[in-house]
């Protein structure tokens, strides 16, 4: 139930992230994911405390897949290699802020629900 | 769907504290990898592995969430934690970059 619950779970997140980043590609597709998956990452972990499938399905297969870090690294890297040092360091804190920004945002929003 | 339940294989065997730094870690080093070879060879690479496997396998939400924990008691070392995760991957995903062909 558990391997199925990831792999269903990670299988949308991964569908959903290749919706997006076709749709809005490049680093700005990148950068809303991570930061719209760690707002609901936030939000998640008032609701789902205790493990069960469900939690599994969503924090660890669907959330966990949709965002992604690789893609940000390399991303950066890219950028980093071919000059745009700039743009490359602007990408980066502007993923880790806004995503630490989500995570803190979805937190409290969940408090307040 | 196959990089989640790699990712999970990951999460019940490794160390609690180590699990997120191998697999961001690994994940970037072969998509720099992959990356870099793809641009070398004027060929794409496979969206089945960079986008699929790869960008399943790492994760953000998970370091977000991670780093909200630890920003509840620890702030130095939520600070340490944030910084040093990316300068890592960053790190690993320039020299499978290198690996690749790329960035010489």
């Amino acid at each position: 139930m558990t391997l199925l619950a990831i792999a269903l779970g990670g299988f949308l997140g991964a569908v959903l992230r290749f919706g997006i980043s076709q749709k809005i590609q490049g680093m700005n597709g990148i950068l809303i994911i991570n930061c719209a998956g760690s707002f609901l990452m936030g939000l998640s972990l008032h609701i789902a405390i205790q493990t069960n499938w469900l939690a599994i399905f969503w924090m660890v297969g669907f959330l966990g897949a949709f965002t992604t870090f690789s893609t940000f690294a390399v991303q950066f890297v890219e950028s980093w290699s071919k000059g745009e040092h700039r743009k490359a360091i602007g990408y980066a804190l502007f993923t880790v802020l806004g995503g630490f920004l989500s995570v803190l945002l979805g937190w409290w929003s969940g408090a307040v629900l | 769907m196959i990089g989640a339940l790699l990712r999970y294989g990951v999460m019940v065997t490794a160390p609690d504290t180590l699990v997120l730094w191998l697999e961001n870690g690994i994940g970037s080093l072969i998509l720099g990898w992959l990356t870099g070879r793809a641009i070398s060879s004027g060929r794409k690479a496979s969206v089945l592995w960079t986008t699929g496997v790869l960008g399943s396998f790492t994760t953000f939400s998970t370091f977000s969430a991670e780093w909200l924990v630890l920003m509840q008691d620890h702030f130095v070392l939520a600070m340490v934690y944030g910084l040093g995760m990316t300068l890592m991957c960053f790190l690993l995903a320039a020299l499978g970059f290198k690996l690749g062909g790329q960035f010489k």
